[in-house]
This record gives C-alpha cells, sequence and structure tokens, in this order.
C-alpha cells in the first residue's frame, strides 16, 4: 500500500510539473519570433489618442542606460506619435567624471531622483509619476502596449511662441475634459532638448561612445517639476488654460528644444501627455 | 486581509498554547539603524531623511508535531545599499507546518533546496538583502527508509509586492512547480547498512510557468515578436559517494529554452555541471572543485535582474573571504557562463617539531581560476548573443581565454603561547572588473594583499588584537592600507578603532577611512555602536552580491533572541 502510494505521488508529480514549451524557429531563419513584421502598426485614427508618458531616469556613465534608450526608440518607432518620453539625467553615474564632460544633471531632476530614492538607473516610470512604479527597462514595451488600449479622459494641446533674440519661450497649455472626473489634478510643463551629444557608457566593447545622441533630455521645468495644482476639469466638456514664459539658457540649443505637457490625477496616475515640435518650428 | 488572518491565527494559537502550557515559542529581534552625511572627498550623499532602518522579528511555534512562524520587516527606508524598492513593513514570511509519521506538509512561506542547489534553491541571507522564499504548498514524504521525495509549488517573494503582479508589474509572477527525490542507498538495503561505502543518488525536475508578454526583437531594420515559451523546465541528477579519506559529489544540471532578460532573450538550452572531490587524513585536507556554468540563469520572472526572483543558486567554488582587503574584490558567479576550478590543501606542522614548536602551525593554501566559457557566434551574420535567436554555439570542454577571477592565497596559523597568537595571510588576486562589476571600460584589478592579525590575551578576560593589511594595486582605487586595535573584555564589552588608507588612487586622491566601534552583550542581546566613514564596494555571500555605496555616519546595531 505504501509502495502503492509513493508510486501514485511520483506519477502524479511527473504528470504536474513535466510542463515544458518547445519553441520551433521560423522557417529558414535562426529566430524564434512570430512571423509578421509589426512595423506598420497603423495610427489610432481617433480625433484623440491617448498618449503614454514614459519617464528615463538615466546618466552619461551607466552603461546600461544605452539599452534603454534603444527599447524607448523602438517603442517610438512602434507607436508612432503616441508616446512621449523625458529623460533625467541624475544619480552618481551622472555626474560627470574626466573624461566625461558634459554635464546633463540639473537641481529639479536631483530632487525627483532624490525623493523617489533612486540610485540604481536606467529606472523608468510610465503614466505614473509614484516611486513605487519604478519599472526595469525589460518590462516598459509591454506596460506601453497595456497603457495605449486605455481611452484618453483628457486631451492635451501646446501652442508656443518663441522670441530667438530675446531667447523667450511663451507657451500656454489647454486642457479639455474628455469624461467626468475629480476636480483636483496636476499639470507638469518641462523643456527638454534633443540630439545633445555626450561621451556615454555603454556595455559594448570598448565601454563607451564617445559622440552619443541624448534625446529628450530634460533641461527645465516650465512649471515646478512636481507640476501644478489645477482645478476646473470636472465636467466632459470642460476646457483649462494655462500660460507661461520662460527664458532658454544659452547652453540650450534653441533648435532642438521641446515642450512637453503632461495632466496627473492625485494617486500620481498620468492621464494623458503631449510634446511639441521644436519650438523654432511653427 | 489574508495576512491579518494568518497573524491572528498565529497570535490565538501562541495564547491558547501558553495557557495550556504547551508548546514553544522562540524568536529573535535585529535592528539596524544608520545616519548619513554629506561627505565629498568619499563621495558619500545624504539621503533626504538622513536616517534610515532595517528591522527584522522572527516568532516561531513549535507543539509537538505542529510548527508555525511569521516574521516582521519592517524598512524605514531600507538603508543605502540594499533593495531600495524593498520600501515596506509588514509581515513578510508566515507558515505553518505538520508533520506525520512519514509525511510533512507545510502551507505559506517556506525556504526549500534541491541537490547543491544548480536548480532549485530559496533561502535568506538579511546582510546582503536576500530573500527569495517561496510562497505556496509543500510535502515531504518518505515512502521508506532512506527514499526523500519533495514536491513543491509557490510563487516567489519580490521585494514588498502587494498584488500578484510580478516583476514587471504588468502580468502576474511566475509559478514555480517541482519535485525532488532522494535515494540514500546504505539505508534503502539492507546490505549496505554496514558498508563503510556511501552512495546517495538524487534527481529533480522544476518547471516555471510565466504567461508571455511582447517582447520585441529588431532584424534587418523589422521589428518582429518574440515567441516566448510560457513553460520552462530544468532537471538535474546528483550523487554522492564517499569512502574511507576520499569523497566525491556531483551534480549536472539541463534547462530548456529559457529567453530572459538576463541572457538577452537567446532560446539556447542551458546546462551546469558542478564536481567536488575531498580527501582528508588526520593532519591533512585537500578540496578540489570544479564548475561549468552555460546559460543556467533560471528565475520565476523572466525580465527580472540582479538578485531578484532566482529559483536556482549557482555555487561560488572562490574562497569567501573575511577580512576587509581579502574581501575587497569578490567573485561574482556569472548565470550566462563560467568555467572554473578551486583547491584548497590544508595541512598542519605537527607539534614538537622544528618548524612546529610547541603548538604546531596550521597552513591552508588555496587556489582558484575561472575563466568564461567558450562561445561562438551561430552563424556568421550573427552577432553572439542575438535576442530571439540560439545565441552561440559552445564546446563543453573548451574554456575562453577570457579570465574573470583568480586568487591565490596562503594562510598561516601560530599560536606561540597560551597568550599570543598569530594569523598571516599572502594573497594575490586578478579580479575582471569589467565583467564583475559591470563596467567594461574598467581593466583588470590584479592586486597583492598581505595580512597580520595578532590576538594577546592580557588575562582571563581580557584579549587585545592588532590586525595589519595591505593592499598594492594600480587599477581601481589603488593601494590601500589598514591598522586595527580591538580591545575585548569578555564576555560583555569590545571596542575597536581602525582607519583605511587609500593613497596612490589613479584619480590623484588619497582617502583615510576611520572607524570606532564599541559593543555590549549580554546574555541574547548584542547592542553595537560604530561611526565613521564605509568605503564604497561591494558585499558577497557566496557569490550572491549587494552593492554598497560610500557612506559617513552613525549606525546602531541591536539584535536579541529569546
Amino acid at each position: 500500500m505504501k509502495n502503492f502510494l509513493s508510486f501514485i505521488i511520483i506519477l502524479s508529480s511527473i504528470i504536474f510539473i513535466s510542463s515544458c514549451d518547445q519553441i520551433k524557429k521560423m522557417d529558414n531563419t535562426d529566430y524564434y519570433v512570430e512571423g509578421v513584421s509589426i512595423n506598420n502598426n497603423t495610427q489610432n485614427t481617433d480625433s484623440v489618442s491617448r498618449k503614454t508618458l514614459l519617464i528615463d531616469f538615466t546618466g552619461i556613465r551607466c552603461v546600461n542606460c544605452p539599452e534603454a534608450h534603444e527599447i524607448i526608440n523602438q517603442i517610438k518607432t512602434l507607436h508612432p506619435n503616441r508616446v512621449v518620453a523625458i529623460a533625467f539625467h541624475g544619480t552618481s553615474l551622472a555626474y560627470p567624471i574626466a573624461p566625461y564632460k558634459i554635464n546633463l544633471r540639473t537641481d529639479e531632476g536631483n530632487d525627483v531622483i532624490s525623493t523617489f530614492g533612486i540610485n540604481a538607473i536606467p529606472t523608468g516610470l510610465i503614466n505614473n509619476f509614484d516611486k513605487t512604479k519604478l519599472q526595469e527597462r525589460q518590462t516598459w514595451a509591454a506596460t506601453v502596449d497595456t497603457s495605449l488600449e486605455q481611452n484618453p479622459s483628457v486631451e492635451i494641446k501646446t501652442f508656443y511662441c518663441y522670441n530667438s533674440s530675446e531667447r523667450e519661450l511663451k507657451t500656454i497649455i489647454l486642457v479639455r475634459a474628455l469624461k467626468n472626473m475629480p476636480d483636483q489634478n496636476i499639470l507638469s510643463v518641462y523643456l527638454l532638448e534633443d540630439s545633445i551629444i555626450t561621451r556615454q557608457a555603454t556595455v559594448e566593447e570598448p565601454g563607451y561612445i564617445e559622440n552619443y545622441v541624448q534625446l529628450n533630455v530634460f533641461r527645465k521645468g516650465i512649471t515646478n517639476v512636481w507640476g501644478e495644482q489645477v482645478s476646473g476639469l470636472s465636467k466632459t466638456g470642460d476646457v483649462i488654460t494655462k500660460e507661461y514664459s520662460i527664458i532658454l539658457d544659452t547652453s540650450w540649443n534653441e533648435n532642438n528644444c521641446k515642450i512637453v505637457a503632461f495632466l496627473r490625477n492625485n494617486s500620481n496616475f498620468v492621464l494623458n501627455a503631449e510634446e511639441s515640435q521644436y519650438i523654432t518650428k511653427y | 486581509m489574508k495576512k491579518f488572518f494568518f497573524l491572528s491565527f498565529f497570535v490565538l494559537v501562541a495564547f491558547y498554547a501558553k495557557s495550556q502550557n504547551s508548546g514553544n515559542i522562540s524568536g529573535n529581534f535585529q535592528v539596524i539603524m544608520q545616519s548619513y552625511n554629506n561627505d565629498s572627498i568619499i563621495g558619500a550623499t545624504q539621503p533626504a531623511e538622513k536616517v534610515r532602518l532595517n528591522s527584522y522579528a522572527d516568532f516561531l511555534y513549535t507543539n509537538k508535531n505542529f510548527s508555525a512562524g511569521i516574521r516582521y520587516e519592517g524598512y524605514f527606508n531600507p538603508l543605502l545599499g540594499y533593495n531600495q524598492k524593498n520600501d515596506g513593513f509588514g509581515f513578510a514570511y508566515r507558515f505553518a507546518q505538520y508533520k506525520l509519521e512519514n509525511l510533512d506538509i507545510t502551507v505559506g512561506n517556506f525556504y526549500e533546496q534541491f541537490g547543491n542547489g544548480l536548480v532549485l534553491r530559496s533561502y535568506t541571507d538579511k546582510y546582503i538583502g536576500y530573500d527569495n522564499a517561496f510562497d505556496g504548498v509543500r510535502l515531504k514524504y518518505q515512502p521508506f527508509t532512506g527514499m526523500y521525495i519533495k514536491g513543491l509549488i509557490g510563487t516567489q517573494r519580490y521585494v514588498f509586492s502587494k498584488t500578484n503582479l510580478g516583476y514587471s508589474q504588468v502580468i502576474n509572477r511566475g509559478l514555480v512547480r517541482g519535485a525532488d527525490l532522494e535515494l540514500d542507498l546504505n539505508q534503502a538495503i539492507k546490505k549496505l547498512n554496514e558498508s563503510s561505502t556511501f552512495i546517495l543518488f538524487g534527481m529533480n525536475y522544476v518547471s516555471k510557468y510565466q504567461k508571455a508578454e511582447n517582447q520585441y526583437v529588431t532584424i534587418n531594420d523589422s521589428t518582429f515578436t518574440l515567441n516566448l515559451p510560457q513553460n520552462t523546465g530544468a532537471f538535474s541528477t546528483r550523487l554522492n559517494i564517499s569512502r574511507g579519506m576520499f569523497g566525491f559529489s556531483g551534480e549536472f544540471a539541463y534547462k530548456a529554452q529559457d529567453p530572459t532578460a538576463e541572457n538577452n532573450y537567446i532560446y539556447k538550452p542551458g546546462t551546469a555541471t558542478f564536481l567536488n572531490f575531498t580527501f582528508s587524513k588526520k593532519g591533512i585536507g585537500l578540496i578540489i572543485s570544479g564548475i561549468r556554468i552555460d546559460n543556467f540563469g533560471f528565475r520565476s520572472d523572466r525580465n527580472a535582474s540582479l538578485s531578484d526572483l532566482n529559483i536556482n543558486y549557482i555555487p561560488d567554488i572562490t574562497r569567501n573571504h573575511i577580512y576587509a582587503f581579502a574581501s575587497m574584490y569578490p567573485f561574482v558567479t556569472q548565470n550566462n557562463g563560467e568555467m572554473g576550478i578551486s583547491s584548497e590543501l590544508t595541512f598542519k606542522i605537527k607539534k614538537g617539531s622544528k618548524i612546529g614548536g610547541k603548538y604546531g602551525i596550521d597552513c591552508r593554501l588555496n587556489y582558484s581560476r575561472i575563466h568564461n566559457i567558450y562561445q561562438k557566434q551561430i552563424n556568421e551574420q550573427t552577432p553572439l548573443n542575438q535576442s530571439g535567436t540560439d545565441g552561440y554555439i559552445t564546446d563543453f570542454f573548451n574554456i575562453s581565454k577570457e579570465l574573470y577571477y583568480q586568487d591565490i592565497n596562503v594562510q598561516i596559523f601560530k599560536k606561540f603561547s597560551k597568550t599570543f597568537k598569530m594569523t598571516l595571510i599572502y594573497q594575490n588576486e586578478i579580479f575582471n572588473y569589467g565583467v564583475l562589476r559591470g563596467e567594461p571600460a574598467e581593466p583588470n584589478v590584479n592586486a597583492n594583499i598581505g595580512i597580520i592579525d595578532f590576538t594577546i590575551r592580557l588575562n582571563k578576560k581580557n584579549y587585545l588584537r592588532f590586525e595589519t593589511e595591505a593592499l598594492f594595486s594600480e587599477q581601481d582605487m589603488g593601494s590601500w592600507l589598514m591598522e586595527e586595535v580591538e580591545y575585548t573584555v569578555s564576555p560583555h564589552w569590545f571596542f575597536s578603532v581602525n582607519d583605511q588608507f587609500n593613497y596612490k588612487n589613479p584619480d590623484g586622491k588619497e582617502a583615510h577611512y576611520y572607524m570606532g566601534a564599541f559593543g555590549f552583550k549580554n546574555n541574547n542581546t548584542r547592542i553595537q555602536l560604530s561611526y565613521g566613514r564605509q568605503r564604497e564596494g561591494v558585499i558577497c555571500i557566496g557569490g550572491v552580491c549587494r552593492a554598497v555605496p560610500a557612506t559617513n555616519g552613525f549606525m546602531m546595531t541591536i539584535t536579541s533572541s529569546f
């Protein structure tokens, strides 16, 4: 009886656990992939689209950060005009120690990074502004896929006017409620710069890239970096506008600067995001 | 709610047991508190809270065949250098266990190991902030003398994640199922009961399930989704044989397709081989270990990294050093591939001989060397470890020229008299900084280390210890010198001061890392207070590591048990 019992236990455990999938290669290739290229994804044709905010915490001396940037590029290629990225350079791995020269850290970015307790990068936030929602780069693509399925609850539009002789940027942000929702929300508007050339550490030999193109670099909060409380969006159709003005630092290339705006609720969930063209283009 | 229910149950059982005067309750408590100051010389920064604290408390109730336990953990907030995501407090571990004659049932959390752990090992180590406990059900069954069967199912702990969502926070955490069978032939077969040859055989199978999510790969400018396996199985077989002075143990493990973030989503099956020979007789001992790991990271979440959600454990065959500079460049086990050997010879120079003197001399020679495994491209067009392919071709007996780690060390322990003893250590290390610390631009570190440690017994209760360490290197932070004096008043008090001096730093900086500490111990309670600078580095136990940032401040540790 005892032996019979043990036989049953062994047999059932083997059947129970011997589950193992065997994936076959795609015909005539060395790749274990689905056969369909998904580059030609059609864009969401709704008049207002839900955009996903992806905040990347990164640094020039961080060897794994280029891989995270590549993931962002892939995601943006897959979902054209649907992903808004912001790169906060921070932690000790963003500190320029020779031969790294260019400092992309900002006081406001450092404030976010220390408040969020980030000491390992790359890491990111998707549609959240909350330290408990930090995510590793390997999971970004799947989270963006899921978040793009949501319906937008607000529409955000950015308008701007740039005076290049004074380097003054005036911007108006319009937010329209697409459904009834709690009245208190937080609006954040930032100035970002693309195409900054720096030396960047990488895992690939020889361990760095001398002329690396940094994208979506956070330069300054047009609102406070933590955003500004806004009200007046409780009912469908409610519209608010906010006006701001800043002077661009002379070290920033105005031709590569853009505005990013996002609205989050009191649970720090991002309701929608928008980015402008480069401010010197109209 | 579930946790609350469990806790209430535990408290009720404990009170009931006490009122009935049956059963036994034991436990322990630990709190580590640290304050942080800014210190630009060593690169220490002060977090916003200025003071942080980790705390742990275990309670275990046993009554005859029944036992139950809980562990409280609180991080307010996690000390720097620990996983900052582990930012919470609550009952992180709870279980109940019942033993029948030959059946043992555990529900809730448990730790388990199959063989050497190549396929499955869950354990906790507070010092390195490691905990991959299972939450599920485990059965252990002994059908007859000498045969042991274990079966388990569960998910693994990932920080204080309250939802069932795993590492990615998108899909549910992976489910682990496994069974292990162990046969002790000397117990099982009557004829072998009296044999002087001991044979133990074991085998196990573990499978993990995790839903597939979208993972992209770019091939010739087109993006594809990876066809991910949702179930991945791994098995291992092991054999231990010992006879007289000789012993042998070996384990071989195989893992099916398991594309993960750690291996860059390659589909090549993995293998792991671990061999260990021992020889010992009075006054001499020899251990030789060999290991070969080929794509054998095994985690219950395919996106996990660092020391998160490991199902298995790759044994570290290198020596774990305890002295400060000897452990400055520890080996970090390489799940994606490593191949190495280590040997250790211990012997005693006899008492009364010319060299041995009155008490004899204990000597230890240790050598270990670990390389990468040989890897060749799968074809000329595809780069090594390309996502979505088999990654690379390897050859079991071919070793890569890429050296990861080498350690040669000699230790001599000599007692001169009843009041005076000494330890001498020389060590030479080659450390592949690029791979082992993940910074490929950094050159290998070659370090020579010397250590002298004297202990003088002043009288029955008072001991004085002097330690001098020196590390000579031209790479990383350059060379170091350390002096330490420790005074112990047994059994209650100890005081120590030390200074680690960093010089010939390639950056041109020099810095003193001073530290003063005192401790008090009474019965089962120990309090230690220290103040000073802690250098940036890595702490490893058994090849599993955590990075420690430079800090400057007070640290208090209280441990207590009952």
